[in-house]
Formats: structure tokens, C-alpha cells, sequence
């Protein structure tokens, strides 16, 4: 069966002429029905604009969007309305994605009346009462009646995810769901994300900067994507890529993962990187984006060729011929 | 599923809804006079007449007589009541002022919103009609369609009012629309598939409720001056007696050149002057009765 979502070639750029900034630079990317995803990168990445040209808030300047096989551009109206309904986003700030001026039963009542997912106004409130319990508001009658302002940042997320559940998604993406949340329910968070796609069937493109959630999220069969500058440099499977990365800037991202153990955090092996500097967007450099900053940088390969992703026989690929085939070992003896 | 909802009935709610409209009301002080000073200016103009009634009989004997307990404003060049005329002359300048706001407020908000959020060729040609409307100097027009058509309806000018009057404010609204539009709750909208009905007036607008509010409420004033003005130019002939009749007349009349008769010209002015400071003071506390944080504790 064809890819719930394939990205075919994308590439995203922003401004005009002179100012013009390639923030996704021909990617592709093919994320199987069930699948768990997660796009790893900096600020700055292109993670983000990946993500909402899935769920085509942003249209690609270059390249394809397919859904379940078919061309988003080109189908039906009616197998975009599918495609539409399918795929949803949950934002990263909860305090701008719901409508300050709307109750927590206007926002999930009104999508579950307009897509006949409910038969009547009653049917509608005993919906949105099920949607809140699935994500853990309780009780309900507590949160049907109030505003965004109301609520925390957490219980603002479980909303945005309530909100999206409404149109029965089979792919939602997280937008850095969890990355304005306080840390000590994020883990709740991220678990309750789990139980939705066990129970509701639903695939996870997860946006995150962080390496360690991203583990944690996409442990157990998952896959980890890693972007730098609107590129992907490296991806295979998670716990490929957590025990084996490859790519020096996935090696580098893991090196500075803080460890909450000090014996670990001893033993972690510092990486040391050429510069600290992300280059701007608007002068990328030549050849491998990542060569001013690389510990391995050959001189006249990298800052010439544009690395290719390449398939490595331990799983996934990597865009680096340099050390595509060189093991690290990130704790030091 | 066994959790209780409670949703109250609408009649309540309602009920509960304007209570708390006035509560916030009287956050502001000024505000709240203000809007004490509009519903009691409605009231005296449109309940008034029914207590008061106008004053039409000439009384050659007592023309230009100064305030007393019988003429509590004193008389104009005909002996007739002036606080009777005051009373009568309130309701169609209220009238005309409410229905140019309205229109030029429901054009300026809808197509506004409509031309942020769909963008493209349909933003392109609403702000080319906009930027039209506003290059043409609105009272002089007014004067030469005077010239063409009878101006004699109080419903027609209040229309034709608002139709003019629309594009400073459609501006206004697609500017906040724009960046409205860029927020993640709108994202999750056009991600639902809830359609553009939905979010230009379900979503964005109750956003910018609190400044349409004021927005109609201050297209309200500048309706009643410029009312006035086509009056007082006489390019609108609107027989029967309101406040800017009322300025026109004193005028024609010669009322300002003598000592006596200041109450008959000062009268209408004065009338205007305090409905245009009631309703200013009024928008102070309009807007934290649009304010959802301010609401919430319904």
C-alpha cells in the first residue's frame, strides 16, 4: 500500500530575490500507515515548515505531496476534503492555538456538528464529553465551560488534541506538542499521544528539537528523521540512530543531550564543533551545509559537494560520505 | 458515558449575559456615565415625544423669551417651546446616525475580514474599490447627488451614509484580519475544514469585537456631524423639526445675532454636542464588555 504522506522532492523558500531564504531544500520523506516519525532539528531547520506543508497550511514552492499515493494538488474535491479531515496539526504554543474567545465546548462542538460526526446538539456535547476523557480532562464538567485563559498550558494541549480528534484523523502532526509544556507533565502528554495512535489507529509526524523526547516518543518501532538547515542529513530507526548516529551533526545533537544522571553525564563524551554558529539562512554555505561547523571537515569535498542520502546496511540513510560508515562511541571509557 | 453537563436554558443565559454586560460596564466610571448618558438621551428622544409633544403654535408675544419655568430653554422667533423641540428633535438624528454606522460597519467588517483571509484576486479587487471610495472627497459628493436626487427620506440618507462611509474602517479591520489570520487557532480552523463563513465570523471576528464596537460607535458621531453639516447646508430639505433643523433655522433666522435669542441656536448644538460626548466616553467601557477574560466568570 502506498505511504499515508510522501513528501517527493520538496522544497519551501521564502521572500524574494535578494532576501530569498530556502527554508526546506529538496527533501523527501515517505511515513507509512502507523508509523511513528519523529523530525528532529534546531530552530531554524525547516522542521516546522515541513510540517504544515503536510497538512497543507503551506503549499511547497517545489516537489509533491501525496497522500495515500495521490497527489494533494490534483485530486478531487471531495478526496481533498478526505485528505483535509485526515490530516491534522496540534501547535507548539498552547497559548495561541485556541480562540481566546471561545469555550472549550464551542471549539470541540462545532467541528463534530459541520463534519456530521454528531446527529444533534445533544449528540454533540456527549461526543465532546468522550473526546475530553480520552485526553485525560476530568471531569468534564469541569472544562466544558471554559475559556483558553482558564486552563494551563497543558490542559490547553489536551484541548488543541481533543479539538483534533473531532474529525477522526488518521495522521495528525505534533508541532513541538510538548516543548511549551512544563516538563513535569510532559511525559503524561506524551504518553497519552502513544495511547491515541494504539487506539485510534493514528500516525505520528512528531516535530521536535529534542533528541531525548524524540527517543522517548518513537522508541519502540519508530523512526528518527534529523534535519539541519532544511536538509535531512540522517534517518533511520530510532534506536538505530540513538545507539549508532552517523551523521556528525546527529552525533553532535546526542553529544548534547543533558543527562539527568552525573555518573552519565561524566562519562559523556563533549563534542567538539569547529563553530558554535548557525550559518544564516540567507548565506548557506557550499557544498555539505554543516562543513564550517564539522569536526570531520575534508577540505575540498565537503565545502564542495552537496552530500547525498545514502543508504547504510545498519538501516536508514546519511548524508555524509565522509563517516557514513565510521561507528562513534559517545561514552567515554 | 455517564458525565452530567449542565446547560442551563437560554433565557437564563441570556439573562446572565446581560448582567454581566452591565457589571463590566461599570468598571470604567466615565465609561459607564457615558452609557448612562446615551440610554437617558435614547429615552428622553424616543419616549419624550409621548409626554412632551412639540411645540407648533406661533405665539407672536412671546418670541425670544429667555429660560423660565414655563419654557425651560426659552422660545425661538415663532414663540414656540425650544425644550419641546429639543425633546422631538432627537430621534431622527439618532435614527439616521445608528442606521449610516450600522451599514458602513457591516460592510467594512465583513468584506474587511473576507478580503484578509481569502487573499489573492479578491483581496486585489475589494482594496482597489476601498482606495477608490476614499479618493473621492465624501461630502462633496454627497452635495452634487443632493443635487440629483431628494434627500427627503430619513431611511435613504442613513443608507446612503453608510454606503460612503465604509472604507476607513474596512481598511482598519483587514490590517488586524491580516495578522488574526496568521495565528495558530486560525490554522487549526482552515485544518478542520470548517469553512470561511465559519472563520471569518466565528473565528476572527468575535477577535476584533471589542474594536468594531468602538469603530461603530465613533462611525455614530462623525454620521451625526456630518448629518448636520448637509443640513445646515441645506442640501438636505428633511421637513419637520431635529436637532440640525434646528441649527439651520436659528441660522436662516438671524438667531446668533441676538442677545436673547444665544438659547435658540446654543440649544440644538448643545444637544449634539452632549449625545457626541456620551457616546465617546461610552466605547471606554464597551470595550471590556467585549473582553472574553473579563467575561468569563459568568
Amino acid at each position: 500500500m502506498a505511504p499515508i504522506i510522501e513528501l517527493q522532492n520538496v522544497s519551501r523558500f521564502f521572500g524574494k530575490n535578494k532576501e530569498e531564504v530556502t527554508a526546506v531544500d529538496d527533501i523527501s520523506l515517505a511515513i507509512e500507515h502507523g508509523e511513528i516519525v519523529c523530525l528532529v532539528g534546531e530552530s531554524g531547520c525547516g522542521k516546522s515548515t515541513t510540517g504544515r506543508m503536510v497538512v497543507d497550511l503551506l503549499k511547497p514552492s517545489q516537489g509533491k505531496l501525496l497522500y495515500r499515493g495521490q497527489d494533494v494538488r490534483q485530486m478531487s474535491r471531495s478526496d481533498y476534503t478526505a485528505y483535509r479531515r485526515a490530516v491534522q496539526i496540534i501547535h507548539q504554543d498552547p497559548y495561541a492555538s485556541l480562540n481566546p474567545t471561545q469555550t472549550v465546548r464551542q471549539m470541540i462542538t462545532v467541528p463534530l456538528l459541520r463534519h456530521k460526526k454528531a446527529t444533534s446538539n445533544a449528540d454533540a456535547e456527549r461526543r465532546a464529553a468522550e473526546l475530553l476523557e480520552i485526553v485525560d480532562l476530568t471531569p468534564v464538567s469541569d472544562f466544558l465551560n471554559k475559556y483558553p485563559h482558564q486552563l494551563s498550558g497543558g490542559q490547553r494541549q489536551r484541548v488543541s488534541v481533543a479539538r483534533a480528534l473531532t474529525v477522526e484523523p488518521k495522521f495528525i502532526v505534533a508541532d513541538e506538542a510538548v516543548s511549551m509544556v512544563d516538563v513535569s507533565i510532559r511525559v503524561s502528554l506524551l504518553n497519552m499521544l502513544s495511547r491515541l495512535k494504539s487506539e485510534f489507529d493514528v500516525t505520528f509526524l512528531f516535530i521536535t528539537h529534542d533528541l531525548a523526547l524524540a527517543k522517548y516518543f518513537s522508541w519502540e518501532g519508530g523512526r528518527i528523521t534529523v534535519m539541519y538547515l532544511g536538509r535531512i542529513v540522517e534517518e533511520g530507526p530510532t534506536s538505530r540512530v540513538i545507539a549508532d548516529p552517523r551523521h556528525p551533526y546527529t552525533q553532535a545533537l546526542l553529544a548534547a543531550v543533558p543527562e539527568a544522571d552525573p555518573e552519565l553525564a561524566h562519562k559523556k563524551r563533549h563534542m567538539e564543533l569547529r563553530s558554535a554558529e548557525i550559518p544564516s539562512l540567507l548565506a548557506l554555505p557550499n557544498g555539505c551545509t554543516f562543513h564550517p561547523r564539522c569536526p570531520y571537515f575534508v577540505p575540498g569535498e565537503c565545502d564542495v559537494n552537496v552530500p547525498r542520502l545514502e543508504r547504510i546496511p545498519e538501516g536508514g540513510s546519511v548524508a555524509c560520505p565522509v563517516r557514513k560508515s565510521e561507528t562513534i562511541e559517545l561514552l567515554a571509557a | 458515558m455517564t458525565t452530567q453537563i449542565s446547560s442551563p436554558n437560554l433565557a437564563v443565559k441570556i439573562l446572565r449575559s446581560i448582567g454581566t454586560s452591565l457589571r463590566l460596564l461599570t468598571y470604567n466610571r466615565v465609561g459607564f456615565i457615558g452609557f448612562l448618558a446615551v440610554v437617558a438621551i435614547v429615552l428622553i428622544s424616543y419616549l419624550g415625544p409621548l409626554v412632551i409633544p412639540l411645540d407648533t403654535k406661533t405665539k407672536i408675544d412671546q418670541i425670544y423669551q429667555t429660560p423660565s419655568a414655563s419654557h425651560i430653554l426659552g422660545t425661538d422667533h415663532q414663540g414656540r417651546d425650544i425644550w419641546s423641540q429639543i425633546v422631538n428633535g432627537g430621534k431622527d438624528v439618532i435614527y439616521v446616525a445608528f442606521l449610516a454606522a450600522l451599514i458602513s460597519t457591516i460592510i467594512a467588517v465583513s468584506f474587511g475580514t473576507l478580503s484578509a483571509f481569502v487573499g489573492g484576486w479578491i483581496d486585489n479587487l475589494i482594496m482597489s474599490l476601498t482606495d477608490i471610495i476614499l479618493t473621492i472627497p465624501q461630502f462633496p459628493l454627497l452635495a452634487v447627488l443632493a443635487a440629483f436626487v431628494s434627500l427627503n427620506s430619513l431611511t435613504f440618507l442613513g443608507v446612503l451614509m453608510g454606503l460612503l462611509n465604509w472604507p476607513a474602517l474596512l481598511r482598519a479591520i483587514r490590517s488586524q484580519a491580516l495578522s488574526l489570520k496568521q495565528r495558530d487557532f486560525i490554522e487549526a480552523a482552515r485544518a478542520l475544514d470548517l469553512g470561511t463563513w465559519h472563520i471569518v465570523f466565528r473565528e476572527m471576528v468575535p477577535n476584533m469585537m471589542p474594536y468594531i464596537i468602538v469603530s461603530f460607535t465613533l462611525g455614530m458621531t462623525s454620521a451625526v456631524y456630518q448629518q448636520a453639516g448637509l443640513v445646515f447646508l441645506g442640501l438636505v430639505p428633511i421637513s419637520g423639526g431635529n436637532w440640525s433643523v434646528m441649527i439651520q433655522l436659528a441660522w436662516v433666522r438671524g438667531a446668533i445675532f441676538f442677545k436673547d435669542s444665544v438659547w435658540y441656536i446654543m440649544a440644538p448644538i448643545l444637544a449634539i454636542a452632549l449625545f457626541q460626548l456620551a457616546l465617546i466616553t461610552m466605547t471606554r467601557s464597551l470595550e471590556l464588555v467585549f473582553n472574553p477574560r473579563l467575561r468569563s466568570n459568568e
